[in-house]
């Protein structure tokens, strides 16, 4: 429990100056992206002078790739919004197969991903060989609507 | 007209976040079944409170009205009743059932876990309408047209399972049961693992010819060797239930806290082989959290 009377950190030791730390390698290199290690550490004389770089999140989008089916192989991106999926001309995501329904599911923009919904298609939703009616998606599962086969991959 | 039903919590005993789950969900007990616009809810375990919140969005303000069948009281099954955003809301109408008229227990503890040395919010200034109401004097009761029967199971403690009928549709839901214990030949599956189990006729004729069975297959038989008299059924042995009582579909439910996304994979894979070994038809399937099945396929 917090006690309000003492509530400094016991030894807190203070962070992030650049002053001497020489027994402790403070950057490790080998995941960062080529780019933020390349310069500005290039022309480092001595560990003293290693500053804190600014962190770059790489981000990707979500995926669908389409691995069976009408154009195959094919990478479909998923947007932050809704979208339908069917072989109807005026849908977003159009495949020319006759096991599809014209609006088979649609995409769903969720919190952190996307749910799939069956739009009361003929042939159905199979997720992972379950057939469902709707589904948050996870990266790696397979989605199977009549021969069309879609793998997802998450964004980040 | 159809069932719908979703998964908000697949695992047991305790809430299991993490990458070694994030297939499967790790939160506990919480199967929503919609009845044309009827809502039933099975057991309220921490994924109660998304369901919640997918109730507020959904309802568009309109009032909510659901009928609660709790398996049991055990913490997987009610944590996330108080977190359940819809009970704060006093246009809402929540029936909180008992398996006969007079059992008002699961009302009574319901509260009693929301005392001021568990919780901030007593349950006496919740809100909505919370209605201690019961099944019928056999188990069983028409609520808005659907058919609900219960029956006692195997649990510490006690529990019940649930059917839910209507228009020759039937789902069941039967966590937090440990058929293996009460088999008509105990030491039948150590002497011969791969031979059908004997299942007591009572719970074989309640799961009939159901669509879907959504049933505790906590363990694999390695890990059940340790953890007889738990509460819980091998995996196998709801396979043979399924089988014995010739339901179509069979999700596995309630995973242990300790079985990752493979772990829960492998155990699955088991149960079909066994499957295929009685020549039966069953499908089996790892319930998953945020998966909705439509029952009239
Ligand atoms: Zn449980
Ligand atoms: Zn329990």
């Amino acid at each position: 429990m917090a006690d309000p009377q003492n509530n400094q950190p016991p030894t807190a030791a203070p962070r992030s100056t650049l002053g001497p730390r020489p027994e402790v390698p403070a950057v490790r290199h080998a995941q960062l992206p080529a780019d933020l290690v390349a310069d500005p550490l290039a022309a480092l004389t001595s560990a003293n002078e290693i500053p804190v770089l600014p962190v770059q999140s790489v981000s990707r989008p979500c995926m669908l790739q389409q691995v069976r089916g009408p154009l195959a192989p094919q990478f479909i991106e998923l947007r932050d919004a809704d979208m339908i999926l069917g072989r109807a001309d005026d849908v977003d995501v159009r495949i020319p197969s006759s096991a599809l329904s014209r609006r088979h599911m649609r995409i769903e923009s969720y919190a952190f991903g996307h749910r799939v919904v069956d739009l009361d298609s003929a042939n159905g939703v199979f997720l992972n060989e379950v057939r469902v009616h709707s589904a948050v998606m996870r990266d790696g599962d397979v989605l199977q609507l009549g021969n069309v086969v879609l793998l997802y991959h998450e964004g980040r | 007209m159809a069932f719908f039903v979703r998964f908000w919590g697949t695992r047991g005993s305790i809430p299991t976040p993490g990458r070694a789950t994030y297939r499967y969900g790790g939160n506990t007990s919480c199967v929503e079944i919609r009845i044309e616009d009827k809502l039933f809810i099975c057991d309220g375990g921490t994924g109660l409170r998304e369901l919640g919140v997918d109730l507020l969005r959904t309802s568009g303000g309109a009032p909510i009205v659901a009928h609660f069948l709790f398996s049991h009281m055990h913490w997987d099954h009610i944590q996330g009743f108080p977190f359940f955003a819809p009970i704060y809301q006093p246009m809402n109408t929540f029936h909180i059932y008992g398996s006969r008229p007079g059992d008002t227990r699961f009302h009574s503890l319901l509260s009693g876990q929301m005392r001021s040395s568990y919780f901030p919010v007593d349950f006496s200034e919740l809100n909505a309408n919370i209605v201690a109401n019961e099944l019928g004097e056999d188990g069983t009761r028409v609520i808005d047209g659907v058919t609900v029967r219960c029956l006692e199971q195997r649990h510490p403690g006690g529990s019940y399972a649930y059917s839910l009928e209507k228009d020759g549709y039937k789902v069941v839901y039967a966590t937090d049961n440990e058929i293996d214990l009460i088999l008509g030949d105990p030491t039948l599956p150590i002497r011969e693992p791969d031979a059908p189990r004997a299942i007591p006729a009572d719970i074989v004729d309640f799961c009939r010819n159901a669509d879907l069975l959504i049933i505790d297959g906590q363990y694999t038989d390695a890990e059940y060797r340790k953890y007889t008299g738990w509460g819980h059924n091998r995996a196998t042995t709801a396979t043979d239930l399924a089988i014995a009582a010739n339901v179509k579909q069979l999700a596995i439910y309630h995973h242990d806290p300790m079985q990752s996304d493979k772990d829960v994979e492998a155990k699955i894979e088991h149960c079909r082989v066994r499957v295929a070994q009685q020549g039966s038809s069953v499908f089996v399937f790892p319930a998953r959290e945020g998966v909705e099945l439509r029952i009239d396929y």
